[in-house]
């Protein structure tokens, strides 16, 4: 029994790897209207630096947090964390980390007091 | 093998292929960070050209707002913007955002003239870097996010324009210097409705001037947003040709910072 589907068995196990390797590697879905979750990392690092930027003049957490919100991008201080780390291996400008670490300890300092 | 064998193989292949393929694209797609935010949704692309004018507002950095806003690829940003202005304004949304989408609307479409609007440099370098490009005056005023300060009607006039195709109230807002103010929003009510506009979004005719066309035989009640300055009874005026015969005319309300 083994050995008379083994040749189906080794075939669907080998067209499996293949698609897969095919579908995720090679060629994957490309999504046309995509959330910024999945923007590429410089771009989502920017949309993080600009909302600190606003933040910055503004001093409005609820409204810095409710582009958060807009944004669907999940845990503000993650997101902010992930940028601040992306923006020193990058070499941004001291004062672009500057203002994502205000955004940040803004955050902090307001689920503390919460 | 035999001949059986050897079809089975290929039966398993294009079967796993398929089942493969299935779940790669679309049980499981990978989830690849590779998107631009041209890639974005609308509704994601507008949440972009707010977060861009929020921090415009903020910096007042025109080269780099207009870098940003080119990853978009709009044809004509600042229709865009005016357009997401007028819509954040009708849904309610935080007055800083409605005037910094307002406010760099104008500030395009007042260089326009005056700049080479290519630019394709990515945010990264933009952020890390100065000076990236050559293009535009970055001499833009920067642009505060201070409460809306009052404004006070001066003056109302009649304007007899043959030349208007209808009746508008004209809106001028100026502040303290009677420089126009870009961004002030001025709601019209009338018996039956009411309609917001702000101003700014005909540079051409300056950064603080804003317009409604009105019906004829209604009266409408204007209010400038944010304050309590409100003028009532206005209506059509009725204007004389040089060679004789009526037509309707304009209201020109113009407004100063206290």
């Amino acid at each position: 029994m083994i050995t008379r589907y083994s040749p189906l068995l080794f075939g669907l196990i080998l067209g499996i790897a293949v698609g897969l390797f095919y579908g995720w590697v090679i060629r994957p879905i490309q999504i046309v209207e995509s959330t910024p979750d999945t923007l590429r990392d410089d771009y989502q690092t920017d949309l993080i630096l600009m909302m600190s930027e606003a933040y910055e003049t503004e001093g409005d957490l609820d409204l810095a947090l409710q582009r958060f919100e807009h944004m669907d991008l999940g845990s503000a201080e993650e997101i902010l964390r992930t940028a601040i780390s992306y923006a020193q291996d990058h070499d941004y400008k001291l004062i672009d980390i500057q203002r994502l670490d205000a955004l940040l300890s803004g955050i902090m300092d307001n689920s503390a007091d919460a | 093998m035999t001949r059986v064998s050897w079809f089975r193989l290929i039966l398993g292949l294009v079967l796993g292929l398929i089942l493969g393929l299935y779940y790669a694209w679309f049980a499981s797609p990978r989830q690849i960070h590779q998107s631009t935010p041209q890639d974005l949704s609308p509704d994601f692309q507008n949440e972009y050209r707010t977060l861009v004018a929020s921090a415009f507002a903020s910096t007042g950095n025109l080269t780099i707002a207009r870098t940003r806003l080119d990853l978009l690829d709009d044809f004509n940003p600042a229709s865009v913007l005016n357009d997401l202005a007028q819509s954040h304004l009708a849904t309610g949304r935080a007055d800083e955002e409605v005037r910094a989408v307002a406010q760099l609307a104008s500030a395009l479409g007042d260089s326009l003239s005056t700049t080479d609007p290519t630019l394709t440099s990515s945010p990264e370098a933009s952020s890390s870097d100065p000076s990236p490009s050559p293009i535009g005056a970055t001499a833009q005023p920067t642009a505060t996010n201070t409460p809306m300060p009052a404004f006070r009607l001066v003056s109302i006039e009649k304007v007899c324009d043959p030349n208007l195709t209808s009746s508008l109230i004209q809106v001028i807002v100026e502040d303290v210097a009677g420089e126009g103010v870009p961004g002030v929003g001025v709601v019209i009510i009338w018996d039956q409705g009411e309609d917001r506009f702000l101003t700014g979004m005909k540079p051409e005719f300056g950064l603080g001037y804003g317009d409604f066309t009105m019906q004829e035989g209604v009266t409408y009640a204007l209010q400038i947003a944010s304050t309590f300055e409100s003028v009532s009874n206005l209506k059509a005026q009725d204007c004389t040709l040089s060679e004789g015969g009526i037509y309707p005319g304009s209201v020109l309300l113009r407004f100063k910072q206290q």
